[in-house]
């Protein structure tokens, strides 16, 4: 059923759905350059009308995210260049280091295991962690801000979020050694 | 692992690196393969948690909302797109139904429970639903929830079921507050950025539509108006009707009539009332005589209206003052018409400003009267002409 709604759907909208697959591989190239995340959503907003418009041309070019991620870079750039407003780092050079390493290819299963590793992970962090982190990234949160509404003091935040990070980290790479395991023995 | 490169990760994450700390970073995600993967190990986290934190609130927003009250929210629907008569209601149903099943055929739009339709939309506009993203085109059904977004260079017209309608300009965002459908809620419109005008139907006692910004909340119960939306204010203007308007943050706000406008900005907003018409003559007036009469306009007789948040009619009259009492002003005008007229509210009483004027006036002083109509007339503000005369 859903293959044949694919191979009726019009080159646009299949677009939207590749779009939509490898939406966090485009958004890491964005937020990697400009870092808060409201502004990165306006980015992909404005890659996603760049990449439609240019249909054609990103059908015609083989890589679709690597061609969708040197978009969303130009973007990024644009972006500054209409706001007259460059960021904190104006030094190019150093927006280039981060934007390449963002955008070196991670295998879209590699996104994947880790989205359900971190579900799980997250699901296991007591609530005053899980609300600071859902603070912080769902409702795009920083500083005093964030720890005024997380109950937390300032000057532990960064460290506190610093050790949750790393908690999930781990919480994840056990998940997925785990997740392999089983799925071997299973095979066998 | 680097303990100096993991600090500078952590604040670089936390959107708090320096740029000298942004430049250590990216020399040693450059020369160390190992940071280079720490590197984008943590940003793909870092991604992901934005991507699961967005869906944890929405789908806690989803849970708040019980089945009842959706059902509930789907019969109103149906009778709001109705206008009295069970044949209107019935042929309105019918065609909601095949429109909303031809685009659902041809955009695999999911069926949803709609509140506002698209249409006039130039260039891209999309929608996100939850975490599906749709190329909208004019007609699709937009639900609660739904963020709508206009690129550079495109705009859009939303109409909702009640006949208020949202332009969105260029590079706008807006959502579709969830808690819009909920039953006596008020209808919520989140603007993220950019900016919108809007001509809002007269909405049911107690359920005002509310225009909400990063800063700022705009109460309306029927009006027109423009809002936009920039990094560090908020900028409203009304151009009929009354709008409540005030900080997120609290405080007291302002009812801004048509014609004002106000800027929410940092903690303060800034209240500019209707800028009034230029005087008629620096000269006090001869009245009788003269050989033109300068431009004044009577309030109405009959005032119908009950609701104190919508102004009805505005202008200006230039009378001079029958009587005055404790907290009204009795002035014939120019055009021989007598009115009564009584100050603004104001934080839960007559304006003071307004009533220590009025205490100064007396029987046959030549006033200007800049006045509204609500459900009483009311003066925004008064000059005397006549002072030198007094003097």
């Amino acid at each position: 059923m859903y293959m044949k709604e694919l191979g009726r759907m019009d080159e646009k909208s299949k677009l939207f759905l590749q779009i939509n697959e490898n939406r966090p591989a485009i958004m890491a190239v964005i937020v990697a350059m400009v870092r808060d995340f409201n502004v990165s959503d306006d980015i992909f907003q404005d890659t996603i009308v760049e990449i439609l418009e240019n249909a054609e041309r990103v059908q015609g070019a083989g890589n679709f995210l690597l061609y969708a991620k040197g978009i969303a870079r130009n973007m990024v750039l644009r972006h500054w260049r209409d706001k007259k407003k460059l960021p904190v780092t104006t030094d190019q050079s150093v927006l280039e280091i981060l934007a390449d390493a963002a955008s070196e290819e991670t295998p879209q299963e590699a996104w994947h295991r880790e989205k359900i590793g971190l579900r799980h992970c997250l699901d296991k962090l007591p609530e005053p962690r899980r609300k600071l982190f859902v603070l912080r990234y769902g409702r795009n949160l920083k500083g005093d801000q964030l720890a005024k509404e997380a109950g937390v003091n300032i000057s532990s935040l960064r460290t506190t979020l610093a050790r949750i990070r790393q908690l999930l980290r781990e919480c994840i790479d056990s998940f997925i050694l785990r997740s392999e395991q089983e799925g071997l023995a299973g095979e066998s | 692992m680097n303990p100096e490169f993991e600090k500078l990760l952590s604040h670089y994450l936390d959107d708090e690196a320096s740029q000298e700390e942004l430049r250590k970073l990216a020399e040693l995600i450059k020369s160390e393969n190992e940071c280079r993967k720490r590197y984008q190990e943590e940003l793909r986290i870092h991604v992901l948690l934005r991507e699961i934190s967005l869906e944890k609130i929405s789908s806690e927003k989803e849970k708040s909302r019980d089945r009842r009250k959706n059902v509930k929210a789907n019969l109103r629907f149906v009778r709001q797109t109705s206008h009295g008569t069970l044949w209107w209601s019935i042929a309105a149903s019918f065609a909601v139904f095949a429109v909303g099943l031809w685009f659902f055929m041809k955009d695999r739009q999911l069926p949803v429970q709609s509140i506002a339709i698209l249409s006039e939309k130039q260039s891209a506009v999309t929608v996100e639903r939850g975490q599906e993203i749709f190329n909208a085109e004019n007609g699709f059904f937009l639900a609660a929830g739904d963020a709508v977004r206009t690129s550079s260079g495109s705009s859009a017209i939303i109409k909702f079921t009640d006949s208020t309608v949202i332009e969105l300009n260029a590079s706008t965002s807006i959502v579709l507050n969830p808690s819009s459908i909920e039953e006596n809620a008020e209808k919520q419109v989140d603007i993220i950025n950019g900016s919108i005008s809007a001509e809002i139907a007269k909405q049911p006692e107690g359920r005002s539509m509310v225009f909400k910004t990063h800063n700022a909340k705009a109460v309306v119960l029927g009006t027109k108006l423009e809002i936009s939306v920039e990094s560090e204010k908020t900028v409203l203007k009304v151009r009929e009707g009354l709008v409540y308007f005030r900080l997120l943050s609290g405080g007291d706000g302002y009812d801004v009539p048509a014609g004002g406008m106000a800027e929410a900005s940092g903690d303060t907003i800034k209240y500019t009332p209707k800028p009034l018409p230029p005087r008629p003559k620096e000269e006090p007036m001869k009245l009788g005589k003269e050989e033109k009469k300068p431009k004044s306009k009577d309030p109405p007789e009959n005032i119908t209206n009950k609701n104190d948040r919508i102004i009805i009619e505005d202008g200006n009259v230039i009378g001079k003052v029958k009587s005055t009492g404790k907290d009204f002003l009795e002035v014939t005008s120019i055009n021989g018409k007598t009115a009564r007229y009584i100050p603004e509210w104001k934080n839960g009483g007559y304006s003071k400003d307004m009533l220590r004027t009025i205490d100064r006036l007396k029987p046959g002083d030549l006033v200007s009267i800049q006045w509204y109509v609500n459900d009483h007339i009311r003066i925004k503000k008064i000059e005397l002409l006549s002072d030198k005369e007094r003097k």
